[in-house]
């Protein structure tokens, strides 16, 4: 098992380097530089320009420096923003928990809800059951997130009045979970809606795949009731794949993120990646970038572990994958 | 009834093609119908366009700026006054070629890469293999927010963006069959003479890839629509004048606007709904029918 | 003298929905399995014979399939009018089934003795360590070696034969009246085979299970059975004890399989050429008047074409569907 684990680690590590590099090496590649946001922003004499270019690196070439940063990288400095000088660890710790928050909220939620549609649905097919829950998903994939998230805004703050239209919390007010929670619930529900639509159809194929296979028949031929034979034998089946559903989930919810928390005026690190794009503050990119792909692929080596935990024909094989 | 009379009896069952049955299927889901001819009715739009929308879309007309629903202007205007219905239509077509454009984009890719792991394989495989892993685990949004935010968003690179992000699939598609059949290669006698084997690979990989590619081009299709009018909508996408349903949606982002003047951004949301609910309908139809497993 | 039936099935009809039509796998057939006994059910791929045993257990996957007439006797109740539950108390208890892949019919996340402790826990109303007892001694009785350790292994660290062996434990556990078998040895090896079959006939003698064998292969029939079913196109075309059916097999089809069957050397000095049935099984979409087999048969005449033949009984308990012995 540890074994497995390591291998997995050592692939990751170069996956890591080449999503950096791939980043670095666009970033740079882009037409303007951020020191043309100084020109323009402060009229700055050429000499100035030139002296804040030395003391950014930005005249040596480019793989000099990203091995700079990368040396940088790995003592733990991932730099200073371009906006306003602090360290970019900062930044990025600073937004890393609303997002997590949100997605964390998205993930329980949808699971919650999406699973048991799923199972109904694949139990019950083409039943009316069946066909509400494959038009819900359908409805929660194809929306636009930032459409749901506005007519969101439309039903649920302006015409109810129920929730807040954006914002981590009321300003003024302390700090009071109830308030917060107010605030998660549009963004958090809004997500969750497209995440339980994909999650809905997924349970849903996986679980009439393993009502078709053979233990399941064998488990009939014994005699037990339906109930058992599905939820006992094929459920702990079906839900295998939904674990490695987990590790895909990630990426999508990020991107999700960024956009909701636009809408929302939620203060999270998709918000920071339009701030720093639109700035071309470039070390915060960097460290955004780093810091995702280290999530993501986190993320799917949990769910890759947690499967072979689960999974007894992994678990127990020796030289696993 | 004599023999030869019964012999010919049986030679009546008629055999049908593997296309032919894939269509039956496909007639079978009634979504799925309903899907396709929603998106005909849309590529017609987007088509017939200069002759469809009442105005010229690009318009601008301080006048009727923020203007309701009104007998000139069916669904109103917008905040400069452009009509939105032309706008509605026209958009059309700004939604269709991307999403168009993008996955052929990703399909040619893919394909080619694809092909060359698989083909070649050792270092060119671990490669790409490696590549595919890279991009399929960048959150895909951030990578098309720096590239358009930095190359400057004009069409083609959005539709190019996401051609880059959409290959990965097909490379996968593509890799796994190449080495699905290279491993009966090896069992089959070497008979198989050099030229003749990239035969065989064209007529034994070539129809096996169609179908699981066709199905995930049309889920990209409704991918890129929902990416590029995310990124209209951030303003970063297609920028106005030209009309996308996504940079329609943008000026929503004002509460007012949001809360009194809905015919500017429902309208432009329910098409980028339909749109992407009817390819989706389409998709799940093709699926079912080009690959049918008993469901 | 006809032996006594554990089951009988009367006019048992299985269709099934496809993309091109209906397909009737079982018409109108009529089987007698007798009791303490192993019959044969022997065919070529299609022929129904599978569809029959998963009739009688009711375990025909009912979108596509479905039993539209018949009706199959067991312990003077009509199975076919069972409700669910009913139908439940007998699955497993008093008429079992052993499928053919045992690669795929065990479920691969749990370990292997838990659904054998479950359905003995189900039908002996038992609780867990009595069930698990019961169990230990149904591995035992299947020659597995220390069972309270195996009984604990997952199916995927066991090889072909075990897993088939963990089967038919879970099918005897319960001590039925009828197991049917369905292809056991199809897909393993031969010498594994023989240990299978050989199993099964020591089940029999010990409890008086009676066992329908279902099978393609002939020589399986001959080592095993002691009747034998001949089924072609849906239809029962013979019925015989097996030393008579392969001593003496009357109809057409039996004498083309009986010929089939390579023989190393030859038969003596002559090497003959392997014999084999011209044509192919009838399409089942588009069933033509009279004899399903007279397309095929050396011995067709006109009125093969025009009528269907019943099964004609014969002496000693024998029937076959041939107009040529009516």
């Amino acid at each position: 098992m540890t074994t497995y684990i390591i291998r997995r680690l050592l692939i990751a590590i170069p996956v890591l380097l080449l999503i950096t590099m791939i980043m670095y090496g666009i970033l740079n590649l882009a037409p303007g530089e951020p020191t043309d946001m100084l020109i323009g922003q402060q009229a700055l004499a050429p000499e100035e320009v030139e002296k804040i270019r030395v003391r950014l690196g930005l005249n040596q070439p480019v793989y000099v420096r990203y091995a700079k940063w990368l040396g940088q990288v790995v003592q733990g400095n991932l730099g200073y923003s371009f906006m306003d000088s602090q360290p970019v660890v900062n930044r990025l710790v600073e937004r890393l928990g609303p997002s997590f928050t949100l997605m964390l909220f998205v993930v329980i939620v949808s699971y919650t809800v999406a699973v048991p549609i799923g199972v109904i649905s694949a139990i019950r097919q083409y039943s009316w059951i069946d066909y509400l829950a494959t038009a819900l998903a359908f409805c929660g994939v194809s929306f636009p997130n930032f459409f749901s998230g506005l007519v969101g805004i439309y039903i649920f703050s302006l015409v109810l009045n129920w929730l807040p239209t954006g914002g981590l919390e009321t300003i003024g007010q302390g700090f009071s979970f109830a308030d917060r929670f107010y605030h998660l619930l549009l963004p958090g529900l809004v997500l969750a809606f497209r995440e339980v639509g994909v999650l809905v159809r997924y349970t849903r194929s996986s679980m009439l795949d393993v009502v078709r296979q053979d233990y399941i028949r064998t488990a009939r031929a014994g005699g037990l009731s339906e109930w058992r034979v599905i939820f006992g034998h094929g459920l702990r089946n079906a839900l295998l794949p939904l674990i490695t559903m987990l590790g895909l989930t990630i990426p999508r919810l990020f991107a999700g993120v960024v956009i909701i928390e636009q809408i929302f005026q939620w203060p999270g690190m998709g918000r920071l990646a339009i701030e720093a794009i639109l700035s071309r503050d470039y070390p915060v990119l960097m460290g955004l970038t780093l810091c995702t792909a280290v999530i993501v692929l986190l993320g799917n080596l949990v769910a890759d572990i947690l499967y072979g935990v689960a999974d007894p024909r992994i678990r127990l094989s020796r030289g696993a994958k | 009834m004599t023999p030869a009379a019964v012999a010919s009896v049986d030679q009546d069952i008629p055999r049908k093609s593997f296309v032919a049955l894939a269509w039956r299927r496909f007639l079978r889901h009634h979504l799925a119908i309903i899907g396709a001819l929603i998106v005909v009715v849309l590529v017609l739009m987007a088509v017939l366009a200069p002759w469809l929308a009442p105005r010229d879309p690009n318009r601008v007309d301080i006048m009727s700026a923020r203007e309701g629903p009104s007998k000139e202007h069916v669904l109103g205007c917008d905040v400069v006054g452009r009509d939105v219905l032309s706008r509605l239509i026209y958009g059309t077509r700004v939604s269709l070629s991307v999403g168009l454009v993008a996955v052929a984009i990703g399909v040619l890719i893919g394909t080619l890469l694809g092909c060359l792991a698989g083909y070649f394989g050792g270092w060119a495989d671990m490669i790409i293999s490696r590549l595919i892993d890279a991009v399929l685990s960048f959150p895909p949004l951030m990578l098309i927010l720096v590239i358009v935010g930095l190359l400057g968003p004009r069409l083609f690179n959005i539709m190019l963006v996401l051609g880059l992000l959409g290959w990965p699939q097909v490379a996968r598609i593509v890799r796994g069959q190449i080495l699905a059949v290279r491993e009966e290669q090896y069992v089959l006698s070497s008979r198989a003479v050099g030229a003749g084997s990239r035969r065989i690979i064209l007529t034994d990989v070539l129809p096996n890839i169609m179908s699981p590619i066709i199905v995930d081009s049309t889920f990209g299709v409704a991918r890129a629509i929902l990416i590029e009018a995310g990124l209209s909508f951030l303003g970063m996408g297609v920028q106005p004048p030209t009309a996308s349903w996504g940079n329609m949606l943008n000026d929503a982002q004002s509460l007012s606007i949001l809360e009194s003047m809905s015919w500017m951004w429902v309208p432009p949301g329910l098409m980028i709904f339909l749109a992407t609910i009817s390819i989706n309908f389409v998709g799940d139809g093709l699926r079912d029918a080009l690959d049918p497993k008993l469901n | 003298m006809e032996p006594a039936s554990v089951l009988s099935v009367r006019g048992l009809t299985t269709v099934f929905k496809t993309d091109l039509g209906v397909v009737r796998a079982v018409d109108k057939l009529d089987l007698e399995i007798p009791a303490r006994a192993t019959l044969g059910i022997v065919g070529e791929s299609g022929c129904g014979k599978s569809t029959v045993g998963l009739s009688i257990m009711k375990l025909i996957p009912s979108p596509p399939g479905r039993i539209s007439g018949g009706e199959i006797y067991f312990e003077n109740r009509d199975l076919l009018r069972l409700n669910n539950r009913a139908m439940r108390r007998i699955r497993g208890r008093r008429i079992s089934m052993i499928f053919q892949e045992p690669m795929t019919s065990l479920n691969p996340v749990r370990r292997v003795g838990e659904t054998i402790i479950e359905v003995i826990s189900l039908h002996y109303g038992l609780p867990r360590k009595e069930a698990r007892r019961k169990a230990i001694e149904a591995l035992e009785s299947i020659r597995i070696p220390e069972p309270e350790i195996r009984i604990n292994d997952y199916p995927h660290e066991m090889s072909g034969g075990m897993r088939q062996r963990i089967m038919i434990a879970l099918a005897i556990c319960c001590k039925p009246e009828l197991v049917i078998a369905d292809e056991p040895t199809t897909a393993l090896d031969v010498t594994i085979q023989a240990q299978i079959l050989s199993l099964l006939d020591q089940i029999q003698k010990e409890t008086g299970t009676a066992i329908v064998l279902i099978t393609h292969d002939l020589g399986v029939i001959a080592e095993n059975a002691d009747q034998v079913a001949v089924m072609y196109a849906g239809q029962l075309v013979e019925y015989a004890d097996t030393f008579s059916l392969f001593q003496e097999p009357l109809h057409p089809y039996t004498q083309g399989l009986m010929l089939s069957v390579p023989r190393p050397g030859g038969g003596g000095k002559k090497k003959h050429r392997l014999n084999v049935i011209p044509g192919s099984v009838p399409n089942l979409l588009r069933i033509a008047p009279g004899c399903r087999f007279a397309q095929r048969c050396p011995e067709a005449v006109e009125k093969c074409y025009q009528k269907e033949p019943a099964l004609i009984p014969q002496s000693g308990g024998r029937t076959v569907r041939c107009w040529r012995y009516a």
